[in-house]
């Protein structure tokens, strides 16, 4: 139980941004309000997770309904704090290629009983690769203080969030066969991650409005 | 632990460091980066805003000791003349004249808007009244006031910049709210002069302005800056734009 700490600690990190942002009633107007839709999404997927993992029934299937709407809706997310109209553009009309692709990967490597080796990869890198270009193309031209802008702090927080599970997430399929016990010791080293990543978000949603 | 799995964990530790020293990197970079950005572009246009008052004020100079001075002497020649000619030339004459009049108050507005004298002359507050008075002459734009009943003694540059604010944010009124009414506050309060200018109009998406859209704010942020203080635009509670600048000032002797 001790050990397992960082596990169910990042479990609750991801409810704490939907939980600041009711209490600091601040608005969820445009990349926010998907932001936090994300967090719900992935909070509920813990819940229901979790209580199937207690009734003793498979529960990694939970992941192939999150991974594709999570993605959806990072990338829709992200897209909302994009400035200039062909990046935003782009950025939205690249949910259906993402999506498309996913899905090919998912039926042709990957078996819905044990952990994705393609499909949550590739949605990890693509989710890492949108935060990190809205972080930099936002700060190169943002003349407001970046540490008080949302933007900044939930895409700063999907950068270290997506990069850390894009080194989990192909470890986890090569050990949950061979070394299980390594496997929960690899979830609790990201898992620390997760939440210095989740609080940062959390930190982006309670911001006062962008200027 | 076999040593596939050893290797394995190995790369796994140097993947998750990695991953966080380079995001801790990239956003301490970032941060340094846009500071230095900022500081340079602060800078510059502190110094491209000084060379343009600077060049305003000679314009303005010229205009008023050579063109206006020349249209007054041109005035008294025809004056001379008018007693000299015959009825049909004093006709004629008089109306010469009385372009020449409209033409030195047109050259004496255009001075004045070059350089805002007034504010040197008369104080900032007074300046402000003047300004409200034009707008609402010239535009049809009503400018509520709430300024101090005192004059401030700020100083010239913050003053220049205040005005040429408030100059700026009420044509932006005109131009793009929609309304005919705005609201123009000044406090200076614990060594911070506040200028507010608001309206209730159409309003506008800060997060969207591009500077393709127009060099006003960011004209009126350099100004701001310039003086060592800052400009705030932001949505007004019951709709509309509320432009903020707080520039470092100082109370009258």
């Amino acid at each position: 139980m001790k050990g397992l700490l960082p596990l169910y600690a990042a479990s609750v990190a991801e409810a704490i941004p939907l939980v600041a942002a009711g209490v600091a009633r601040r608005g969820a107007a445009g990349g926010r309000g998907w932001v936090l839709a994300w967090c719900g999404l992935l909070t509920a997927a813990n819940l229901t997770q979790g209580w199937l993992g207690a009734q003793r029934v498979n529960n990694l299937w939970v992941s192939w309904v999150v991974n594709p709407v999570g993605g959806a809706l990072v990338l829709w997310a992200l897209s909302c704090w994009l400035t200039r109209e062909v990046p935003r553009l782009t950025m939205r009309l690249m949910i259906v290629p993402f999506l498309v692709v996913w899905a090919v990967l998912a039926l042709a490597f990957d078996r819905a009983s044990t952990f994705s080796s393609a499909a949550e990869p590739l949605a990890n890198l693509v989710c890492l690769g949108a935060a990190a270009y809205t972080l930099v193309a936002r700060s190169r031209t943002s003349s407001a203080d970046l540490l008080r802008q949302d933007w900044f702090w939930v895409s700063a927080g999907m950068v270290l969030y997506f990069g850390t599970l894009s080194t989990r997430s192909p470890l986890s399929a090569l050990l949950v066969s061979n070394d299980p016990a390594l496997l929960i010791r690899a979830y609790e080293v990201a898992a620390v991650l997760c939440v210095v990543a989740l609080l940062a978000i959390t930190r982006g949603v309670t911001c006062p409005a962008s200027s | 632990m076999s040593g596939q799995q050893l290797t394995l964990w190995s790369l796994f530790l140097a993947a998750v460091m990695s991953v966080a020293i380079v995001v801790t990197a990239l956003v301490l970079a970032l941060v340094i980066a846009q500071r230095r950005r900022l500081a340079l572009e602060r800078e510059h246009g502190r110094r491209m805003l000084a060379a343009q008052e600077e060049e305003r004020s000679r314009v303005a100079r010229e205009l008023h000791d050579d063109a206006l001075q020349r249209l007054a002497v041109i005035r008294h020649e025809l004056d001379q003349l008018a007693v000299l000619a015959g009825p049909e030339a004093v006709h004629r004459i008089g109306g010469v004249s009385g372009e020449l009049e409209d033409l030195g108050t047109v050259l004496r507005t255009a001075a004045h808007q070059l350089h805002p004298s007034v504010v040197e002359k008369a104080g900032l507050v007074r300046a402000l009244g003047a300004l409200a008075e034009e707008f609402g002459r010239t535009a049809g734009l009503e400018v509520r006031l709430a300024l101090p009943a005192v004059d401030l003694a700020v100083p010239p540059a913050v003053g220049v910049a205040a005005y040429r604010i408030a100059q700026e944010a009420l044509r932006n009124v005109v131009r793009h709210a929609g309304v005919a009414q705005a609201d123009l506050a000044l406090e200076l309060r614990n060594g911070t002069l506040t200028l507010r200018v608001a309206d209730a109009g159409r309003g506008f998406d800060a997060d969207r302005q591009r500077p393709e859209d127009g060099l006003g704010l960011i004209a009126m942020r350099q100004r701001a800056l310039g003086a060592g203080g800052q400009l705030v635009v932001a949505a007004g509670r019951g709709g509309g734009t509320v432009v903020t600048a707080t520039l470092p000032g100082r109370t009258t002797a």
